[in-house]
């Protein structure tokens, strides 16, 4: 066995990872209950359970594509665009293998040449020219912000992203108003400017890259930025543009006295709810683990009084919902599947909310999940079920 | 119309592949062994089906391989012939525990994980659990017949077997054990004449494909403990060994590994530098207990005092920079660890009797020094009686693969001459088992008897060409 001498440059860095594959399954079935392991992938179970969809099918199309075996390319895409890129094949891995980073370049790869699907090319477009990934109008950016109105002089600038703005836009506004009961100046950019983290989990990383330039230069220099979506921060912080989550403002605020809470008698928040965390907030493979949102989470549902079902092992190896990597623009049915196995879980643990750390993920479940169980974004859930205070309430 | 076509219509649509691209991840399994080429493969959603889809590869003289999770290390799930793939992870069903007859059914494609969790509500546990089990699947175990936890009171994963559901080449099923009498279900395995169940274990769906699996539930441990014992030499290792084998002092030992001298020194020396290498024992002997907390006392009470006559010491460096973790941390990552060594793992199992272990340890160290282009470990496991022995050796496989292969098989020979027993065979052993005249042909006789066409397996244990 030997690599061939073609041009997948893309896959070249990750020759010796594709040869250390030891194909144990990890990937596609694992469980271990002890380590909160209970599935891997979202796509094996909801898209199609063969294994050229798994993180070890990746490794192996794209070892056999190095090898120089003639694969017909449009197959291969048809595969590769099915993933998710929610990176929990490489967080089950014993040996470290990177699945999800093999999927972005085999994107990268197929793009060059001509094999993007059209329902990806279509994502792109409507990312480069209405700056999200739906194609929603960019006139509609701000109508999450109806009614509020940003602060004069901001020391802090909420990025809602394209996703609050246009899949749940009432997260992001009960996040504006919780940050200024906090006593935050809010301001917040008038139009959307993608971030790029859409394009990079499809693999345009040129056209990432020209995103992520227009959004940094769209910002007031030494801006601090406070960011509802994992995928935007995961997007924005390797930069090193000094970004912080939403989820972290709000828990440092709820445990420094900055925010009072009481449930509301008229809308008493549920006993018991279900977390859905952000793969871009939990797993390795996004870069901010070093965040621990997943415990953040937690530790904000306790200080509001709420049991959340699942083991504390859970978080790292969430499966995924379905909203990310491409997957609800290009598989939009299996992502709704992806979702509803979700709610079903939560339903399962006898939650009678679910709660989601992203606004990606709180628009994607609640899109699709039938009315089954409430959904919520955590700043919304707040909004909801609680009379806040602090200093500007 | 191709067989292909003919077999693809039995099942639901999307259950049948046959693009490369989809083909490519069934071609082989963990093992050094080289890849086949599936020209199909199928994911039966049910035992009826896959039954269906046997009688028409047996009709239509279409190769057969069928496949849990794929993580074995004999290449006893690689299409040696083509032909089509049987993937069982569709068979994912467990159907019933019953803690009154101590038995839990279940269909092929469940994994360990998944079992132990259904189990663990019911206070209930099963005997052997190989160390890849956190998505080997049982079916791939049974039939390959696994080792792991559990061995030094169970012994092996087919005497944990209470009966089988197996479909035959020709479509048809058998059920095996007190089972075959009708309505009476999975209770007893020895019953209605010989043992019928013992045959399609580790025979690498040569004999025909598990569609049902019972196996005996034994209560969870109340209590759970390691230790290590250290021994000068590998002769009082071994002696030590079968005393204990002898005395039966392992009912309250779920677990015991050997670890030879290189192992020894590379863990504690890594988790202590300054220890004199002088000081180290040669051999070390890891022991999981588990019972009832007096029970476990008393039996370990017991074992160390046995030691000792042989001159083993408790280790409890040992246990803490290593043993101890590995149990109960990072159970399901060992099988895998020794990879960030080399790209990959050419292992190869054998039984040996107790009193060989000193040979086989030897034998490995010989390789050890004689191949130094690849890194060498050894493993031996403890059963109720007797040893399972493996010879790890980590390759690069961009660059070493043919070579691996080649040393490897050169060791199968010296393993047998040394008095080891091939283990969990599959195509990695097929030489050597064919050259056991009599025992073969005995195999073989059977082979034609249940499978005239020879379709299921060709290959494996040396049965038809593949």
């Amino acid at each position: 066995m030997s690599i061939a001498d073609n041009a997948f440059t893309r896959l070249q860095p990750f020759a010796d990872a594709l040869y250390h594959c030891a194909t144990c399954n990890y990937c596609g079935s694992a469980t271990w209950p002890q380590r909160g392991i209970d599935g891997v992938c979202a796509t094996l179970r909801s898209h199609s359970p063969v294994a050229s969809y798994s993180g070890k099918g990746y490794l192996a199309t794209a070892r056999a594509l190095l090898e120089g075996e003639a694969l017909d390319l449009d197959s291969v895409a048809e595969r590769a665009y099915a993933c998710t890129t929610c990176g929990n094949c490489e967080a089950v891995c014993p040996i470290d293998m990177p699945p999800t980073a093999v999927v972005k370049a085999l994107r990268e790869e197929l793009h060059e040449r001509g094999h993007a699907p059209a329902a990806a090319l279509a994502v792109r477009d409507h990312v480069l020219t209405r700056q999200n990934p739906w194609g929603a109008p960019a006139a509609h950016d701000s109508d999450w912000s109806l009614g509020l109105a940003p602060h004069p002089q901001p020391d802090l600038w909420l990025l809602p992203g394209c996703a609050a703005a246009h899949r749940h836009p009432a997260e992001v506004r009960a996040a504006a108003q919780l940050l200024t009961v906090m006593g935050f100046d809010v301001g917040w950019p008038q139009q959307v400017t993608c971030c790029g983290a859409p394009l990079t989990a499809l693999g345009f990383a040129d056209d990432a890259a020209t995103q992520h330039a227009a959004l940094t230069a769209s910002l007031p220099q030494q801006a601090t930025l406070a960011v509802l979506g994992g995928e935007c921060l995961s997007q924005l912080r390797p930069d090193g543009q000094p970004a912080q989550s939403v989820l972290q403002l709000l828990h440092a605020a709820l445990h420094d006295g900055r925010l009072a809470v009481a449930a509301r008698g008229d809308a008493p928040p549920p006993a018991v709810v279900a977390v859905q965390d952000s793969c871009h907030l939990s797993k390795p493979h996004h870069g901010l683990t070093d965040m621990d949102a997943p415990r953040l989470l937690r530790e904000v549902l306790a200080a509001l009084g709420c049991q959340v079902t699942q083991a504390a092992t859970a978080p790292r190896y969430a499966v995924c919902c379905g909203a990310a990597g491409g997957m609800a623009q290009l598989h939009p049915a299996s992502a709704r599947r992806m979702a509803g196995e979700c709610i079903t879980a939560a339903d399962r643990f006898g939650a009678e909310a679910l709660i989601a750390a992203s606004p990606l993920c709180a628009g994607h479940l609640a899109g699709s999940g039938g009315g089954r169980l409430p959904v919520y974004g955590i700043c919304e859930f707040i909004a909801a079920h609680y009379a806040v205070a602090g200093p500007h309430a | 119309m191709s067989w292909q076509t003919e077999i693809t219509a039995l099942l639901p649509p999307g259950l049948a592949w046959q693009e490369p691209v989809d083909t490519l991840a069934y071609r082989r399994d963990t093992s050094i062994v080289s890849p086949g080429r599936p020209e199909l493969v199928v994911r039966p959603p049910d035992a009826p089906t896959v039954g269906r889809v046997l009688a028409a590869a047996s009709r239509l003289n279409v190769p057969v391989y069928s496949r849990g999770a794929g993580s074995m290390y004999a290449g006893g799930v690689n299409p040696h012939a083509g032909g089509l793939v049987l993937d069982l992870g569709g068979l994912d069903g467990i159907l019933d525990i019953d803690a009154v007859k101590g038995v839990v059914v279940l269909e092929p494609g469940v994994t360990f994980g998944a079992l132990l969790a259904a189990l663990e509500p019911f206070g209930q546990t099963i005997g052997i659990v190989p160390s890849t089990g956190a998505a080997a699947t049982v079916g791939g175990a049974v039939s390959a017949h696994a080792l792991g936890t559990g061995s030094p009171r169970f012994q092996s994963m087919g005497d944990e077997v209470a009966g089988l559901e197996v479909a035959l080449a020709d479509g048809s099923f058998i059920r095996t054990g007190s089972a075959a009498a009708h309505g009476a279900g999975f209770f007893q395995r020895y019953a209605i004449g010989p043992d019928l169940t013992g045959l399609f274990i580790g025979a690498d769906g040569t004999l025909g494909v598990i569609t049902k699996i019972a196996l005996w539930l034994h209560p969870l441990p109340a209590h759970r403990e390691t230790a290590c014992l250290g021994f000068a030499d590998y002769p009082s290792a071994a002696a030590f060994i079968g005393e204990l084998q002898r005395k039966a002092l392992l009912d309250n030992v779920w677990y015991g590994a050997g670890y030879d001298a290189a192992a020894v020194r590379g863990r504690l020396l890594g988790a202590d530098p300054k220890l004199d290498p002088a000081t180290l024992p040669r051999f070390m002997l890891g022991l999981d207990y588990g019972g009832e907390p007096d029970a476990v006392a008393r039996d370990r009470t017991r074992i160390e005092a046995l030691a000792a006559h042989y001159g083993g010491q408790p280790q409890p460096r040992f246990d803490e920079a290593y043993f101890h973790a590995l149990r109960r941390d990072e159970l399901y990552w060992y099988s895998y660890a020794g990879y960030f060594a080399k790209s990959r793992c050419a292992m190869v199992l054998v039984s040996l009797a107790t009193e060989t272990l000193p040979a086989f340890l030897d034998l490995a160290q010989t390789w050890r020094e004689r191949h130094p282009q690849f890194t060498w470990a050894s493993a031996s496991v403890l059963c109720r009686r007797g040893l399972h022995g493996a010879v790890l050796t980590f390759y690069d496989e961009q660059h070493q693969w043919p070579d691996v292969q080649q040393v490897v098989a050169n060791c199968t020979g010296e393993l047998m001459a040394t008095g080891c027993v091939p283990y969990k065979s599959g195509k990695l052993w097929a030489d050597q088992v064919s050259r056991l005249t009599e025992y073969h042909r005995a195999l073989t006789r059977i082979k034609l008897a249940l499978d005239p066409a020879g379709v299921l397996a060709p290959g494996n244990l040396g049965l038809g060409s593949g």
